[in-house]
């Protein structure tokens, strides 16, 4: 909280020194995070868009290219609390939300809150949980709000959650079920780093742990600000048109068995928005909302057995879509 | 591209398959002149000179404008050479005086081409340099076309006008074997640049050629050429023969021998003399008639047919009875009136009737004292013309010897002559019933003061050529001398009319003051081909009248103004009175037929002729010139729209959306000109890398590019670059933000990216969006995008995410 400019909230508008701001803080995150995680700037930045967004995100990828690492990075450089939930099978949704233990002393029900009452939460490897864990988490997730025993708490903001998960090819996991799926703002994909972040990396982790020597580089107050900065961000008509196309695309899509959801038309948006203010723009282009839409949508689809047993990813299915679906009518009203 | 070789033939033999082309076009031209080598072997020597020039400037890389002003000025430089060599400094460099004689040289041309009906003679060279110079023009042009622009295709306009100009003025059109020969150049050169053009559709696919050389990447274009040819052929080869069967076509193309044609040919029949005569003297193309040896007499006005009799409808020959005796055969009795105490001198002639000249009538000089002809010739005794008397009989391929009287007529004599016997008088001065009394009144008032019929007439044809305001000319008046057309010929208005107007009217004037007179039909002057063989052709046809003075007998007049008679008989032109001494040579009636044949056109011949329209081909140049000019600004009139539709562009935007927007369009247009083609579905920065990966470098950098800057793309030209990224911002703001505020230097930006685009693209691409900017037409893109949103489904109508957000 070193730097933040008097907000002109009320305006609804994103003035040029919050989107100053804005730069320069989520310049200092993604610069905390690059010295951990070497050579991925873009999945930094879109767990920042994720944050900013108020998403949350899904990290999926095989084990050991740095998933976990990433969420406690970004975790670490704000200054807010952070819970990390090791999800196995045999966690218990109680784990998760909270439980209500009779206190001896005040001979009362006290709530004793569960992993989730944090402002940064790492769900690590989701999908080693049973399915009705998981429904726990996410139920948390979208509604932002814990209700155990008929009494309701509030979660705090900024509230992300990074889940990270493994191909579900691998042993021992149980499949996210596509409606929790759809919580996820977004997915994305370490991916194997580059031979020379590798090298670099090397250097790097094997003399010390790097997140140990991570300072905080905000805090919880300021991006809620940011939040607020971006929320006020300009969505022309246009764009807005084009973000329904897109989506609505994946719905006739032949070869897709399920489209995107409503909720991923908003998601898109949203992401597209802060991607934008990121950007340094107060209005968001076309251009965020193509950026952003594998990343948003591709998670939340499924291809028909046609298209999946001839080996077409979502992906591919979706870039298709992306580049069938033509820009509005660029003439402004 | 660059792998592929193409089979364009390359500038060198291009330039010289255009300039041979234009060249066998011009010979188009050769109906123009009787003797077309006198443009033709110059201007052969043009065209090497422009395609040796512009195959220089091309290879050093001169734009083509430049290369085009080059060529055009060394055809000046070598035509000031040639006409004003004395005057130039060392025979080349123009002088004030070269220069001025170099206009001259064109102003007398152009003089000369209004004075003269094509064809004009051999012996007025003035006329070339006028053919030579427009001919020059279409050369540089069709270069210009299609080799400097590369638009075979629209190089085929120029040399249309060519092929226009003669088959508009002369009836015979252009000869067939000619528009073969140019369309079978122009095919050549079309072949080399199609064969390219058809490399895109595709190859034949064929068992026995190879169509991919062993050695690389190198395209057999072989069969595409073949192609190529074969539809040029195709196309050509119906248009020439299509029109023949259509039944509206009249088959001039192929002088009748056509299927469509009707026969005639280039024969010149006279049957009735006065109807023949017009149809023959504005007949397209001149064909020779008549070939007259005389070493020692006059060839002009050789007499075919002579009209005596004025019925108030029209000037024919009076019905003759002609006895046996009166063949044309030995001597022939002394004609009417010439009394013995006149000088005369006895000449011969040989004539001989060419098979295109079918006539009734045995061509003659006045008055023949002997005459040898085969076949049943018969003379009349008054008229001294011969007639046929024999069934089927004609002058075709005739030949016939006879010896003539010139007659060395005196003004002083004729001034005195007395009157007229009875059996002249009678006749001659016979004038029809319903005759106006404004004709007779006219000639008193032409001819008050003078004192004798001689002077009278005289006054008359005088009046005619000069004082009475008339002018010549063939298009604006129809045959006819009736007595209405007489009076509409005479009346302020309607002076205009051709030799038949002017010999008929001072004919019945004549003879309404009492002078005999009449109307005769023959030949002015012919073609001098060598010392004593003259040609006549059938536009050399002419009507004049006669008038009789006793004692010297019929003399001819001449009323026709000079624009076609140079002339009139000496004894018209000697002062009454004077020492007859003084009149020109011995015994000729007229000057030798070289004195007519150097005209000395005034500047009123000029004006007249031009005004007109008639008679001179210098409207008819002027046509072919206009038509080129035509040619040219529908050349350039797609570049014209192009500038325009940009200015109005800019002008219409008002709003700094609308500055975006005209901004964006323009590098739309401008993109679609180069042929870079244009997504209008994709986002604006998608749309913009793909514009700066057609970057290229400034031209002055095009060294350097070769060493050290990328050839293409952003690096290229980052000036350019910087441009367009603030261009696609201010778009992005003007279509997405909330408002957008004016940006300055927007219309440089632009200029800078086109700048760039067209450093980028190729010279041909470059000249293609400066003369035929396909942007103006291009609707495709924006079909395209509609296509596609069609496809992905219809637009929504009521969006709401942002109430949602």
């Amino acid at each position: 909280m070193t730097s933040v400019h008097e907000q002109t909230s009320g305006a609804g508008r994103a003035e040029g020194s919050d989107l100053d701001t804005l730069a320069r803080v989520t310049g200092r995150i993604r610069a905390s995070i690059e010295k951990v995680i070497e050579g991925k700037p873009e999945v930094a930045r879109l767990a920042i868009v994720v944050l900013l967004a108020e998403g949350h995100l899904l990290i999926e990828d095989v084990p050991g290219v740095g998933k976990t690492m990433l969420s406690k990075t970004l975790a670490r450089s704000i200054d807010c609390s952070v819970r990390r939930i090791q999800f196995t099978p045999d966690l218990l949704p109680s784990d998760v939300t909270g439980v209500s233990v009779f206190n001896q002393d005040t001979r009362e029900f006290e709530f004793r809150p569960g992993g989730i009452f944090a402002n940064i939460v790492v769900g690590d490897e989701i999908n080693r949980a049973s399915p009705k864990t998981q429904s726990a988490l996410l139920e948390c997730m979208e509604e932002r709000q814990v209700t155990v025993d008929g009494s309701t708490y509030h979660l705090d903001a900024p509230f992300l959650v990074i889940a990270t998960q493994n191909p579900i090819e691998m042993e021992g996991t149980y499949a996210l079920p596509e409606a929790q799926r759809d919580r996820f703002m977004a997915r994305v994909s370490m991916g194997y780093p580059v031979e020379a972040a590798e090298i670099a990396m090397l250097d790097s982790h094997t003399r010390s742990n790097p997140l140990e020597d991570l300072e905080p580089v905000t805090d919880a107050g300021e991006i809620r600000k940011l939040i607020d900065i971006v929320n006020r961000v300009h969505v022309a008509e246009p764009v807005q048109r084009y973000a329904v196309a897109l989506t609505t695309a994946t719905r006739r899509s032949p070869e897709l068995m399920l489209g995107a959801s409503p909720r991923a038309t908003l998601h898109l948006v949203r992401a597209a928005k802060a991607y934008a203010a990121m950007a340094g723009r107060d209005y968001v282009i076309p251009d965020d909302v193509q950026g952003l839409a594998v990343q948003v949508l591709a998670h939340r689809l499924l291809p028909t057995v046609e298209a999946s047993m001839s080996g077409r990813t979502t992906e591919v299915a979706l870039n298709q879509i992306i580049a069938g679906v033509a820009m509005p009518e660029s003439r402004r009203g | 591209m660059s792998k592929v070789h193409l089979g364009w033939p390359g500038t060198t033999s291009a330039s010289l398959l255009a300039a041979l082309t234009t060249w066998i076009a011009l010979w188009a031209w050769a109906g123009f002149v009787e003797r077309p080598s006198g443009f033709l072997v110059p201007l052969f020597g043009v065209g090497l000179l422009v395609a040796a020039t512009g195959m220089l400037l091309r290879s050093a890389r001169v734009p083509s404008l430049l290369t085009a002003l080059g060529q055009a000025g060394v055809v000046a430089l070598w035509l000031h050479h040639r006409w004003a060599e004395d005057l130039a400094l060392g025979g080349w460099i123009p002088t004030d005086e070269s220069m001025a004689r170099f206009g001259e040289v064109l102003r007398d041309s152009v003089t000369a081409a209004q004075s003269y009906a094509a064809p004009v003679s051999a012996s007025v060279p003035e006329i070339y340099p006028l053919l030579i110079v427009t001919g020059a023009a279409a050369v540089v042009l069709v270069d210009f076309i299609a080799c400097g622009l590369r638009r075979v295709p629209v190089a085929g306009l120029p040399l249309l006008a060519v092929y226009t100009a003669p088959a508009s003025i002369l009836d015979g059109g252009v000869p067939w074997w000619g528009f073969v020969a140019g369309a079978m150049s122009f095919l050549f050169l079309l072949a080399g640049d199609e064969g390219r053009r058809l490399s895109h559709w595709g190859r034949q696919i064929s068992h026995s050629d190879r169509v991919f050389d062993t050695l690389g990447t190198r395209v057999s274009t072989e069969t595409v050429r073949a192609s190529a040819r074969k539809i040029g052929l195709t196309a050509t080869g119906l248009a020439v023969l299509v029109p023949i069967f259509v039944p509206t076509f009249s088959g001039t193309l192929f002088d009748g021998s056509g299927p469509g044609g009707d026969g005639d040919g280039d024969a010149v029949a006279i049957d009735n003399p006065m109807a023949d005569l017009k149809r023959d003297l504005v007949r397209g193309r001149d064909v020779d008639v008549l070939d007259v040896y005389t070493v020692t007499g006059d060839p002009t006005y050789l007499r075919v047919s002579v009209l005596d009799s004025f019925d108030g409808e029209t000037w024919k020959p009076s019905d003759r009875e002609i006895p046996a005796e009166q063949r044309a055969e030995g001597r022939l009795p002394r004609p009417p009136g010439l009394s013995s105490g006149v000088t005369r001198r006895e000449v011969t002639f040989q004539i001989r009737a060419r098979d295109t000249f079918d006539s009734q009538w045995l061509p003659a000089p006045y008055p023949v004292s002997s005459i040898e002809a085969r076949g049943d010739w018969r003379y009349d005794t008054d008229t001294f013309d011969f007639i046929s008397a024999a069934e089927g009989q004609s002058t075709v391929g005739l030949e016939y010897d006879l010896s003539a009287l010139q007659v060395e007529a005196l003004a002083s004599t004729l001034a005195s002559s007395g009157p007229s016997p009875e059996n002249i008088f009678t006749p001659y001065t016979d004038l029809p019933d319903n005759l106006s009394d404004r004709v007779p009144r006219l000639a008193r008032e032409v001819t008050a003061g003078a004192t004798s019929r001689f002077e009278k007439a005289v006054r008359l044809q005088d009046w005619f050529r000069e004082d009475g305001g008339f002018r010549y000319s063939l298009t604006e008046r129809g045959p006819g001398n009736s007595t209405d057309d007489l009076l509409d010929f005479l009346s302020p208005d309607g002076r205009v009319g051709y030799c038949e107007q002017f010999a008929a009217s001072m004919a019945v004037m004549g003879r309404s003051l009492g002078i005999p007179s009449r109307v005769v039909v023959g030949f002015l002057r012919p073609d001098k081909v060598e010392e004593g063989h003259y040609v006549y052709s059938a536009h050399d046809l002419h009507a004049w009248p006669e008038m009789y003075f006793d004692g010297t007998g019929w003399l001819r007049f001449e009323p026709t103004p000079q624009d076609r008679a140079r002339s009139v008989p000496s004894y018209t032109n000697a002062q009454l009175g004077v020492d007859p001494t003084a009149a020109p040579s011995a015994a000729a009636p007229t000057r030798a037929p070289d004195d007519f044949d150097r005209p000395s056109p005034s500047p009123e011949a000029g004006a007249a002729g031009g005004s007109n329209g008639s008679g001179g081909i210098g409207r008819e140049l002027l046509t072919g010139l206009l038509v080129l000019l035509g040619a040219l600004g529908l050349a350039v009139l797609p570049r014209a729209a192009r500038g325009w539709v940009r200015r109005r562009r800019w002008a219409s935007a008002t709003t700094p959306a609308g500055v975006a927007e005209a901004a964006w369009a323009e590098l739309r247009a401008s993109a679609l000109d180069l042929g870079l083609g244009w997504d209008d579905s994709v986002t604006l920065r998608t749309r913009a890398r793909s514009l700066a990966a057609a970057f290229g470098a400034p031209a002055a950098d095009a060294e350097e590019r070769q060493t050290r800057s990328p050839a293409s793309g952003v690096e290229a030209a980052p000036e350019a670059a910087r441009a367009l990224e603030r261009l696609v911002r201010y778009v992005e703001r003007a279509r997405y933000a909330r408002a957008v505020e004016a940006q300055d230097g927007v219309e440089d930006d632009v200029l800078l990216v086109v700048g760039a685009l067209g450093d980028g693209a190729s010279r041909r691409r470059r000249l293609r969006a400066t003369w035929w900017p396909t942007s103006l037409f291009d609707r495709s893109s924006s079909r395209d995008a509609r296509r596609r949103r069609a496809a992905s489904g219809p637009a929504i109508g009521e969006p709401g995410v942002d109430h949602a957000v």
